[in-house]
């Protein structure tokens, strides 16, 4: 029994080295082709390496949606600064648009619709 | 033990080097150790044109993971076999037998015919033997016995302990003998 598992474990060893010898010789264009990858990822490195903080400014802009977006971001910036300096009073056109007189205004510090004192019962 | 030391700061140098802008660095890296993964991914999947995609794949990889790469980090070498490991892993369902046979030419001349057919049925036997064991065992033993990697590097590669690789390596070739014995006629392998 002993000398069967030997002959086995004899044979196992004959696969292994049957198995190691036999390894097809790399074809001289994988190690091309990894040369190539290394250069090529060498490059890109090199290009983010040695980015100035306009070019990173730039590609953060692209990200956004490039130039159309960009007029868009600066024409709604601008408006709502104008608005925020120079805010209209517009309540005089609206009412002449819409036939009122004048505007209910809203207090938001009473009761809404008697919850308050619904709430002071409990 | 110090030739191991040395030769892992230089295959780490080396990766460093070409972080910083040294293209020759990945000459050196390539010739050094593109074979052994090269012989790696073949033993696993047993097809050239499989092997030389999970090869450059995992060369890729290393490329662009080098300027992330800390020099008192794990060894080159290691990280390339955990590597190849998982995309052969992913690739090994679709591997197929068919380049064995025909690409296999013994370089040894004085051969006959009947021995390399001997060969390339004991060679198709341990590749089918193996692709039986589970995964975890199949890693193992390829590594222990076939890419002849000591235990304690296996254990990094395969984050185990060194005794759980010990184990995972015997039982493995426990469950190869069995394999070979109960399926010698189906893998086309016969005694003598």
């Amino acid at each position: 029994m002993v000398k069967n598992k030997q002959n086995h474990k004899d044979d196992l060893s004959i696969f292994f080295e049957v198995t190691k010898s036999s390894t097809p010789e790399v074809h001289p264009d994988l190690k091309v082709r990894i040369l190539r990858d290394a250069n090529k990822t060498r490059d890109e490195l090199d290009l983010v390496q040695n980015r100035t903080w306009l070019d990173r400014a730039l590609d953060c802009l692209k990200e956004l949606g490039g130039f159309p977006s960009a007029v868009g971001f600066t024409a709604s910036l601008a408006a709502g600064v104008c608005i925020g300096f120079y805010s209209p009073d517009w309540s005089e056109a609206l009412a002449s648009v819409f036939q009122i007189d004048t505007f209910d205004e809203v207090d938001f510090t009473s009761s809404f619709f008697g919850m308050n004192e619904i709430f002071e019962d409990t | 033990m110090f030739n191991g030391l040395q030769k892992k700061e230089t295959d780490n140098v080396l990766l460093v080097a070409f972080a910083n802008g040294d293209r020759r660095a990945a000459q050196q890296l390539t010739g050094r150790l593109m074979p052994k993964i090269y012989a790696h991914a073949y033993y696993r999947l047993g097809n050239i044109a499989d092997a030389e995609d999970v090869t450059q794949e995992v060369f890729l990889k290393l490329w662009k993971f080098a300027p992330k790469w800390k020099q008192d980090r794990a060894q080159v070498s290691t990280w390339l076999y955990r590597v190849v490991s998982n995309l052969c892993k992913d690739r090994y369902r679709r591997a197929t037998l068919e380049d064995l046979g025909n690409a296999q030419e013994p370089t040894d001349g004085t051969q006959s015919p009947s021995d390399k057919i001997d060969e390339q049925y004991r060679q198709k036997a341990l590749y089918d033997a193996m692709s039986m064991l589970p995964e975890n065992q199949r890693l193992a033993v390829q590594l222990r016995h076939i890419d002849e990697l000591t235990n304690s590097q296996i254990a990094e590669i395969m984050d185990l302990s060194v005794e759980a690789v010990e184990s995972l390596t015997a039982r493995g070739k426990r469950k190869l003998i069995e394999i070979l014995q109960t399926h010698k006629s189906e893998l086309g392998y016969s005694d003598g």
